[in-house]
């Protein structure tokens, strides 16, 4: 049997869609009976409708500081929450256990400086050979660009709001 | 004395007991609008944007980089660092993509913006018609920004 290869997948750039295009392969990797969760390293909570696909696709979406809201200027405690998102991340990678791991919006948390970008190097480079990792987020470091397999830009060319459309429901969140 | 004035009293109490708290913890505790706090205890520092100035006001405000956005609404309460330069402008108004969500800032949602200046950092405070504040822009706290910010307030919120 052919051994899997791992892939490490970057989605980047200031356009829409990059945790969109993880989710659909989220979708496609259950549909292959792969093991699959996304970690979301962005500072809230939010509702929107993945959470109830994953509920229904058997995926985990696991959002960074679960149980509250937050919206605070101590920068000490928002590092600590995204220390224990990582910590998180960083168990499901190693433990080889899931066969994709969705690091959503962690391009940003590496920006901020929440998360240390030498500790996910290292945790993509000694990950289990066949698990796939996903980041996403703006303003991808370029050293995770070069830890990378596959990198996309996503660019905007044209955006719904400039013809007067608003987000709506199951398009936008 | 109306009910909302007795209530602001009350508010008013336990901002004398309690200076730290926030403004949304106050409008929880007491169910009055935040808008009507600020408006009411209004200070040096808290000034109202003119509702004919919100246009040109945006536009100031792309050209001031980066900074943290939150957005507070029924459907999400998250805080991310967003390139102001991003916001887009459309026939109703004007719009910035987040991570999970998309603000938008017309003339539906938004009814009110103050710039707040207290202890730092500044922010820009965007109120819809309920009197309840749902965008902030926070801003960097570098010297150079928050004079642009001062100068800014003295052009938008003039009378």
């Amino acid at each position: 049997m052919r051994e899997r290869t791992g892939l490490v997948i970057v989605n980047t750039g200031n356009g829409k869609g990059k945790s969109t295009a993880a989710l659909g392969l989220a979708m496609r990797a259950v549909g292959n009976g792969m093991k699959v969760v996304m970690i979301q390293f962005i500072k809230g909570a939010w509702k929107v409708g993945e959470y109830e696909s994953a509920k229904k696709l058997d995926f985990e979406i696991r959002p960074m500081g679960e149980g509250f809201t937050w919206v605070t200027k101590d920068r000490e405690r928002d590092t600590k929450v995204a220390q224990e998102a990582w910590e998180y991340a960083k168990a499901r990678i190693a433990s080889g256990e899931y066969d994709l791991v969705i690091l959503d919006e962690i391009n940003y948390a590496l920006d901020y400086g929440y998360v240390d970008l030498a500790e996910v190097l290292r945790a993509l480079k000694e990950r289990p050979r066949h698990v796939h990792v996903v980041l996403t987020g703006r303003k991808a470091k370029p050293e995770v660009i070069e830890a990378a397999d596959l990198a996309t830009e996503m660019v905007e060319i044209k955006h719904p709001y400039k013809k007067g459309i608003k987000a709506q429901r199951g398009i936008e969140f | 004395m109306s009910r909302l004035e007795k209530l602001l009293k009350r508010v008013r109490e336990e901002l004398r007991q309690t200076p730290g708290v926030s403004l949304r913890e106050l409008a929880r505790k007491f169910s009055v609008p935040e808008g009507a706090i600020l408006e009411t205890f209004r200070e040096k520092g808290v000034s109202k944007v003119r509702s004919d100035k919100k246009t040109a006001l945006l536009e100031e405000i792309r050209t001031w980089g980066s900074n943290r956005l939150c957005v507070h609404n029924d459907w999400a309460e998250i805080e991310v660092a967003v390139d102001l330069k991003d916001l887009v402008s459309g026939p109703e108004g004007w719009a910035l993509e987040m991570p999970h969500v998309r603000v938008e800032i017309d003339d539906a949602r938004v009814d009110t913006i103050y710039f707040v200046e207290g202890p730092p950092p500044a922010s820009l405070q965007f109120y819809n018609r309920r009197g309840r504040c749902i965008f902030r822009v926070v801003l960097r706290t570098d010297a150079a920004l928050v004079d642009r910010f001062r100068a800014a307030r003295e052009t938008f919120c003039a009378s």
